[in-house]
């Protein structure tokens, strides 16, 4: 293992305590719990966004808290989703009596956690409602899209719904317009090396040097193919060939390109790849209105990228280009 | 034992969640290791974080009944485990005290009852089948085993050793399953002969039951 950590048993905690200290002017921790909130949350009759899921993908999802972003993270352990108590706590300290909403990725653990926070919110009287991003392609063939797990579209989600939110839309309306993204959004990655588990120090799985898979999960899920190592150009290819066709996009369409890095891939070789994408979509037709290169959404040190693309309308475009603060995302 | 003495009563059960606790500690890292080949690879340290807490809490405050105990021991569960685990193994011991009742001690139409109300709702819950590789495999050829028992008047304590082999085989039956639920079931076809962590984890549960009393 090769990993600045104290005790093991303490990594969330201490995560949550640093994170704390560096952004203390823009977020608070609610109680001692792993539940953050923007400094001024709840913020009175405006729509509540809270969202969260397992520990260990920083800066997903604990640093997308703040004004135009979400009022409050949930997080949860290592790979694994927070608990339905701390989740109710996240609910209440978002309510500012327009309702809460819930926005995650569709995991079963997620799910399962979440649901038990909204019917225990909604027992309480609480205004809660759920949505999920379920970008990832690979996870579920088009016709069980339903199935497919969320992935490196989150921060635009919850960029749109923060800034929506923002704007004062209405609850029903919120629900609509991050549906529409999430639909709009479709992700896929290729990884390069494994992730370890850091609480054991263990990988999650092998990965010989010189393969990479495609469609590999952010908790070493199995992908769709293992192949040898391919060139930046080609490997963006690929990728792009299997998400244009599942929207599927079209000459014309107007989309944010996202590179995320996993975790040990480097800028230099996400700019190469960003490079052909540009390239490549221009071919098809399809054009770029805004790229964005960075680590959005990491799995420990996990080698390896992924794709998002996000098919823009111009209430979709609106909301994107308002501005966002948080510690994890800045639009100015 | 005659049949109307054969009972648990709290310290029975006191001392299950205890052994339980003990159980799963011995098998962090076996558990694990079964997650990692087709799961996450958490969990052993997810399921043994969640007992770990269930101890603290009834040593901090002796539950003064079985409902009390279960309930206690469930809400923890689901309050601090956390992934899917802590919802589904959570939701056994909060349905097993709901169904238990007033009761100050069980016998094994009552256990029966409480183990059946418990499958019911981790089937409600994960909506797994049995085939889908899931504790459910472990699981529903253990209520049977119980109904069975009932039905030939054996005592609680045979009825758990047959509940306990039952459980075993149907855990080791999940290695010649394709995983259907959970992050499992992207590695579906390389699931295929390795046996189901929270099938693995169900049967340990029962085993600890049988040779705790």
């Amino acid at each position: 293992m090769r990993k600045l950590i104290n005790n093991p048993d303490n990594i969330v905690n201490e995560l949550m305590e640093g994170f704390i200290l560096t952004n203390r002017n823009k977020v608070k921790r609610i109680g001692n719990l792993n539940v953050v909130a923007r400094i001024d949350a709840p913020i009175k009759e405006k729509v509540g966004i809270v969202i969260g899921g397992g520990a260990g993908h920083e800066p997903l999802f604990l640093e997308y808290v703040g004004k135009g972003m979400a009022d409050v993270e949930v997080h949860g352990h290592i790979f694994a989703a927070p608990p339905p108590g701390i989740i109710l706590e996240g609910i209440k300290a978002a309510d500012g009596g327009k309702g809460v909403l819930l926005l995650y990725n569709n995991y079963a653990g997620d799910v399962l956690n979440f649901n038990m926070a909204q019917d225990m919110a909604r027992e309480e009287g609480i205004k809660v409602d759920t949505v999920r991003v379920n970008d990832e392609i690979s996870s579920a063939p088009l016709e069980r899209a339903e199935e497919r797990r969320g992935t490196t579209s989150d921060h635009i989600v919850i960029k749109i719904a923060g800034a929506s939110a923002e704007a004062k839309l209405s609850f029903k309306s919120i629900i609509e317009l991050l549906k529409r993204t999430i639909y709009n959004s479709r992700s896929l990655g290729v990884s390069l090396s494994p992730c370890s588990f850091p609480e054991t120090g263990e990988t999650t799985f092998t990965l010989e040097e010189g393969k990479m898979e495609f469609g590999m999960g952010l908790h070493g899920e199995a992908g769709i193919k293992r192949v040898d190592l391919m060139s930046a150009d080609k490997t963006a290819e690929v990728i792009l060939d299997l998400l244009i066709k599942d929207l599927p996009y079209k000459s014309g369409d107007e989309v944010i390109a996202v590179i995320n890095g996993y975790g040990s891939t480097t800028r230099m070789e996400m700019f190469i790849v960003m490079r052909r994408i540009h390239s490549y979509l221009a071919e098809k037709g399809i054009s770029i209105y805004v790229s964005e290169v960075g680590e959005f959404c990491t799995s420990q040190e996990m080698a390896g990228i992924s794709i998002t693309l996000i098919k823009l309308d111009n209430e979709i475009k609106k909301y994107y280009n308002m501005s966002a603060d948080s510690p994890g995302y800045i639009k100015i | 034992m005659t049949k109307t003495d054969d009972k648990l009563t709290l310290n029975d059960f006191i001392k299950i969640i205890k052994n339980i606790n003990e159980t799963l500690q011995d098998n962090i890292k076996f558990l694990s290791e079964l997650d990692s080949i087709i799961g996450d690879g958490d969990h052993g340290i997810t399921i043994t974080r969640g007992f770990k807490n269930v101890m603290k809490k009834i040593e901090e405050n002796i539950p003064d009944s079985i409902s009390d105990l279960l309930k206690t021991t469930g809400f923890t569960i689901i309050s601090t485990m956390g992934g899917t685990a802590g919802p589904i193994f959570g939701s056994i011991f909060t349905e097993m005290a709901r169904q238990s009742g007033e009761k100050k001690s069980i016998n094994l139409t009552d256990l029966y009852s409480m183990f059946l109300a418990a499958m019911n709702k981790v089937i409600e819950l994960g909506g797994a089948e049995p085939g889908d590789k899931t504790m459910i495999d472990s699981f529903d050829p253990a209520v049977a085993s119980l109904k069975e028992s009932l039905s030939k008047n054996l005592t609680i304590k045979e009825a758990l050793r047959n509940m306990s082999l039952v459980a075993e085989r149907g855990a080791l039956s999940t290695k010649n399953m394709v995983a259907k639920k959970g992050k499992s079931r992207y590695h579906a076809e390389r699931s295929l002969g390795y046996q189901d962590a929270g099938a693995t984890t169900f049967y340990l549960i029962i085993k600890t039951m049988y040779e705790s009393i």
